[in-house]
């Protein structure tokens, strides 16, 4: 995994940056901090990540997922039960539409990033920092604090067919994922129920306080009927779900 | 004489002026050092004693640079072919002509040979004239075969005279800066190379009479030439090596004549792969039957891509849907205001508009790559300008033998590669201690 970490002098910033992890990009952006403190928190998220990705990733065959999945295992290690617990603890929440496990096999990829953040957030308030902007991928967002020459952190949402921003949105605390199809990456999402993919041209976009209920969420509203919609919506009350049929 | 002294010194510093780098530029470039307007002014009002053999387009256009070379005197000609030799000495009046490069050799008022003949006759000339004491100049490529190159190759090695090959990227201001910072990490690591040269000609030339076919159309022909590769490819093979100071180890392609079945022996149709020891590459194209993609040299970085030939980098992350870019900016710029950050931004890998940046600052000469005999501004005339001053100094140019070297041996190798049909190793026996695999 390679990684990038920059000072900036004259903006008095940091910019950790890693290129590819878990399938795509991470930054973390820390404004008014001293470069030695955000040294330290971001050498510990890399070694999160890190660690998180070999253990998690399918594609790579030395994974414990990836082992598990071909049947050369018979047990669980201890932090993989733990991964898989709380992706399962999302199975009832959900009414079945999030699973880290479908068609036998297990797939972190609607969690993973999620759990990233949410790991991101509770590092950066731990160590006293205020303000911060994390960016996975472009789609799984936190905005800690506010931006420090505006109220919050500032992001709009594009639609990826091309017809420009869909919606402006204000981050403050707030955690933000996205899931969709777009032109090149249609059919990736599945319905754990039905096994059907779902092929829709639609982009949801959740906020909510915790990282991990908007990753889960914004896959589970992707393949909701009205029906579940409207019962999701009630048991994730402080949640806001923007939906867009494109 | 004032004139025509400014126009030589201009040479150098139209080329070097606007780079700067002094001295760190002269490490890493050092062949640069033996022209410089400082050894200029050193040498006076001495003039190098030149003669040109082979008085075809590319030596009658040598000869229109030489006039404005000041430290230059054309004093001889030499070519068999009359109606060249003719409208050479045309050009320049007072010079003694014959059509023998022998005959020539043996005269002691010559500093130096220019050599323009075809490629098959480049290496037996270059021996001839070392051996009698002259200083040369030879067009590209080095020679015709690989036990030519390192006879002329061994030859430089023990000799005290001075010895060129028209290798004038390396004398190019586009290519200067554009080396210097890909060095500098400009695009970051290079991660591979891509060359092609397109045209759309049949490469023949008028044959007034049958018989002269073979001699004036030498391109086409097996016995005086190694066909698009050493004719076109030669340069920016060269360039390809100098970036990254290494040589590439393995070679292979495939080569055709799709188009001009008219006779000729040397394919018109090529597509090389290079590659060198840590897996990097470079692919190589050729064809003369369709123009479109033209002529590019592109050094490909894991940041960005520097395009040599029109002096101008494209930068990956400009081409990136990057709020964390623009928020950087505005953490800069002490400014507040939206990011697109947010949203899956997958999109089909089609080729996206890229923004050009220059390398120079000023104008620069983009070569179409559509001539046969030269381009503007390429730096063919600051390379002649420092032959003729080595010949005055006896100061040699650092690694530009070399560089024709490696360049050559990596065309030759490339036909070997195309008309075996194999995987090609470079072989022991060329290699040279200044090669790196
Ligand atoms: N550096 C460059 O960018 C560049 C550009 C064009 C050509 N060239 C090189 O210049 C050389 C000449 O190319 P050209 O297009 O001028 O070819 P040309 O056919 O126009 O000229 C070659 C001349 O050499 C003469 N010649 C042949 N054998 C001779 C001999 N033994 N002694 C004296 N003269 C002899 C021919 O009669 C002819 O007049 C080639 O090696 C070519 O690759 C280099």
């Amino acid at each position: 995994m390679r990684s990038e970490f920059s000072y900036s002098q004259e903006g008095r910033f940091v910019h950790g940056h890693i290129e590819r992890v878990m399938g795509t990009r991470f930054d973390m952006v820390i404004p008014d901090i001293a470069e030695s403190a955000a040294r330290m928190i971001w050498d510990e998220m890399c070694s999160w990540l890190e660690h998180s990705d070999a253990l998690l990733d399918r594609f790579n065959a030395d994974s414990e997922v990836a082992r598990l999945n071909a049947g050369q295992l018979d047990s669980t290690s201890e932090h993989l039960s733990e991964w898989i617990e709380m992706g399962e603890g999302y199975s009832p929440r959900t009414l079945g539409l999030f699973s880290v496990k479908t068609g036998g096999q297990l797939d972190f990829g609607g969690l993973a990033k999620g759990v990233a953040v949410r790991h991101a957030k509770e590092l950066l308030q731990s160590r006293g920092v205020l303000n911060a902007f994390v960016d996975f991928g472009g789609s799984s967002i936190f905005g800690l604090g506010h931006h420090p020459y505006g109220p919050e952190w500032k992001v709009n949402l594009m639609d990826p067919f091309g017809g420009g921003v869909l919606k402006d949105l204000g981050l403050r605390d707030m955690a933000m994922s996205t899931s969709g199809n777009t032109p090149g990456y249609i059919g990736h999402i599945v319905n754990p129920l039905t096994g059907e993919k779902c092929l829709s041209r639609r982009l949801v976009c959740v906020l909510a306080d915790d990282p991990v209920d908007a990753e889960v969420l914004s896959t589970a509203f992707m393949i909701a009927s009205p029906e579940q919609k409207n019962k999701l919506s009630d048991s994730f009350s402080s949640v806001k779900v923007c939906i867009f049929d494109l | 004489m004032k004139e025509s002294v400014d126009l030589s010194k201009r040479m150098f510093l139209k080329t070097l002026g606007s780079i700067g780098g002094g001295i760190a530029l002269f490490s890493t470039m050092p062949w640069l050092k033996s022209c410089t307007p400082e050894k200029l002014a050193e040498i006076g009002a001495d003039k190098a004693r030149v003669a040109l053999i082979g008085c075809g387009s590319r030596g009658q256009y040598h000869l229109t640079m030489l006039r404005g070379i000041p430290h230059a005197q054309v004093v001889a000609l030499c070519d068999p072919y009359k109606t060249n030799l003719r409208a050479a000495s045309a050009m320049v009046p007072g010079a003694k002509l014959f059509d023998d490069y022998r005959k020539l050799l043996e005269h002691k008022d010559i500093d130096g040979v220019i050599i323009a003949t075809p490629l098959g006759s480049h290496a037996p000339i270059t021996l001839d004239a070392l051996s009698s004491g002259k200083h040369v100049f030879c067009e590209k490529a080095m020679a015709l075969t690989m036990e030519q190159c390192k006879a002329v190759y061994d030859a430089y090695t023990h000799t005290d005279r001075v010895l060129y090959f028209c290798m004038q990227r390396m004398y190019d201001p586009k290519y200067i800066e554009g080396v210097k910072k890909i060095r500098e990490g400009l695009v970051g690591e290079v991660v591979g190379m891509r060359c092609h040269w397109f045209r759309n000609a049949d490469w023949r030339r008028p044959v007034p009479d049958p018989s002269l076919e073979r001699s004036i159309n030498w391109r086409l022909y097996k016995e005086h030439s190694a066909g698009l590769m050493t004719e076109l490819a030669c340069h920016q093979l060269e360039v390809c090596n100098w970036t990254i100071d290494k040589m590439p180890s393995e070679i292979m392609g495939l080569g055709d004549i799709v188009y001009w079945k008219d006779g000729r022996e040397v394919y018109d149709s090529v597509n090389v792969t290079y590659r060198y020891s840590d897996g990097r590459k470079i692919c190589y194209e050729s064809l003369i039957s369709n123009k479109y993609n033209g002529m590019e040299d592109q050094i490909l970085g894991k940041k960005g891509t520097v395009d040599l030939t029109r002096g101008v980098y494209y930068l990956e992350e400009d081409n990136e849907f990057s709020g964390i870019r623009q928020l950087l900016a505005q953490l800069r710029d002490k400014t507040f205001a939206t990011i697109p950050a947010a949203g899956p931004s997958w999109r089909p890998e089609l080729r996206n508009p890229y923004l050009p940046h220059p390398i120079v600052t000023g104008p620069v000469s983009v070569n179409a790559g559509q001539s046969m005999v030269a381009a503007e501004n390429d730096g063919s005339d600051l390379i002649l300008s420092a032959f003729c001053q080595s010949c005055i100094t006896g100061e040699k140019a650092e690694r530009v033998v070399e560089e024709a070297y490696c360049a050559t041996l990596l065309c030759l190798l490339a036909n070997m590669a195309m008309e075996e049909k194999r995987l090609i190793h470079f072989p022991d026996e060329y290699k040279i201690p200044y090669m790196k695999f």
